[in-house]
């Protein structure tokens, strides 16, 4: 067992782990957030997908130990005292979730894609889930709740 | 399994001369998969992600030295890449997806050695050389000789990657990389196909073609190479030059395709590769 202590949604976080245990689980069992969600376990399916550093990646596929001093975002990290963020708007608007087991990873896909760039092309959106499987098969309402997600945060200025 | 993070590259070839057997960590992405399916078990890792020093692209006398912690989308992106070695860059932009290309890095794609791997045939066709270092010194290794067999390298206990370099593309020469897969994110390569030809007039002159996902290693097509020198692009003999291209390749058959089918494709990217040069050229 090690400490290690990155920044988690904004706040300064130390938790004591084995130096194998992935981000995943550090996140679900060590910090009780559960947003996160395990898919494929392997880097496969994007359900644990979180920001690192600025960027998309999979929670399973780190160890907690590569992460020290690293600021981490998650889905928790989305929206503010009960208040949903942009992108979590549009996907509720325009009927973006089906079982929504994928709907977290999605979002944190999207929101590193507009972390970069204000006005995404369709390609670029396209892309920047082609790494998350909705098994739902919902992709075209995604695709267009991002869409009005970076339209809606242009006309706010934000 | 015991995680442990060294401060500096000098640390880690201390670490690993004492203890030649550990494993060392970068990016994950496929390590750790293999980890967590039991394929691989080491009791000690050596996470290297952290070191900037092993990050970097410089062009230096010529030649583009990449480290070996740059990820693959960083490569997908960089302005220096792109202008001296565009089809590596477009190589590492068809890597696994965006979570994958953010973590994943290109000495990571090359010590995995998988036949599939995305940045192979690009460097091999670049004439790429990876450098070994160890406590004891270094070594620079052609990236042809380096893969010898489906995860095998001859990278030795104690060695760490610590550079991959390669000539800058000459204002003369144009390249080409395309992968084939059963969709564009995630996945394995059916076939690869990379190649940098250097022109005159639309004629080739030299020409340096290799496929990955045909054979146990990276294969180079050096007989169908030596039959296009001296062909115009715009000629239409090009499509029989390059019909039994995948005859010098020694596919599988598995469940992402047929051996026949994969060579097939072969001379099917190899005549899409041309027509690319040739607009190349042209434009």
């Amino acid at each position: 067992m090690a400490v290690y202590t990155f920044t988690l949604n904004g706040k300064l976080t130390s938790v004591e782990v084995p130096s194998d245990t992935t981000l995943l689980e550090t996140l679900r069992e060590t910090l009780g957030l559960t947003g996160t969600k395990e898919g494929c376990g392997k880097g496969e399916c994007g359900a644990c997908t979180v920001i690192v550093n600025g960027k998309a990646a999979n929670a399973c596929l780190i160890v907690t130990s590569q992460l020290v001093g690293a600021d981490i975002r998650t889905i928790e990290g989305l929206g503010s005292d009960g208040i949903l963020d942009s992108l979590q708007t549009a996907f509720v608007e325009t009927g973006a979730v089906q079982c929504g087991y994928c709907t977290p990873g999605m979002l944190m896909s999207a929101r590193a894609l507009l972390l970069k760039k204000n006005n995404p092309s369709t390609e670029e959106i396209r892309e920047s889930i082609a790494g998350n499987l909705c098994r739902c098969t919902g992709y075209a309402k995604i695709a267009e709740a991002i869409r009005k997600a970076a339209v809606s945060a242009r006309e706010r200025g934000v | 399994m015991d995680v442990i993070t060294p401060q500096n590259v000098k640390e880690v070839l201390e670490e690993l001369a004492k203890d030649p057997y550990a494993g060392v960590l970068a990016g994950g992405t496929d390590l750790l998969v293999k980890w967590k399916s039991n394929i691989i078990t080491p009791p000690r890792l050596f996470t290297i992600l952290g070191l900037q020093e092993l990050n970097f692209i410089r062009e230096e006398e010529g030649y583009l030295k990449i480290g070996p912690l740059v990820t693959h989308q960083d490569l997908a992106e960089s302005a220096i890449v792109q202008r001296h070695a565009p089809l590596l860059a477009k190589a590492c932009g068809q890597v696994g997806s965006l979570q994958i290309r953010n973590r994943g890095t290109i000495g990571g794609n090359l010590v995995t050695a998988s036949p599939a791997g995305d940045t192979i045939p690009a460097l091999v066709v670049l004439n790429a050389s990876v450098v070994l270092q160890s406590a004891q010194g270094e070594r620079q290794v052609p990236l042809r000789d380096f893969i010898t067999g489906p995860g095998k390298t001859v990278l030795q206990p104690g060695e760490l990657l610590t550079a991959v370099l390669f000539p800058c593309m000459e204002v003369t020469e144009v390249g080409f990389y395309r992968k084939l897969g059963q969709r564009q994110a995630m996945a394995i390569s059916i076939v690869n196909l990379a190649l940098k030809a250097t022109l005159e007039n639309a004629v080739i002159k030299d020409i340096c073609i290799a496929c990955g996902s045909v054979g146990p290693t990276v294969v180079e097509l050096k007989k169908t190479a030596n039959r296009l020198k001296g062909h115009c692009l715009d000629t239409s003999e090009l499509r029989d030059v390059v019909a039994n291209a995948g005859d010098e390749t020694s596919p599988i058959s598995d469940l992402r395709a047929s051996q026949e089918y994969r060579r097939k494709m072969v001379g099917e990217l190899l005549y899409e590769g041309l027509q690319s040069l040739r607009r190349q050229s042209a434009g």
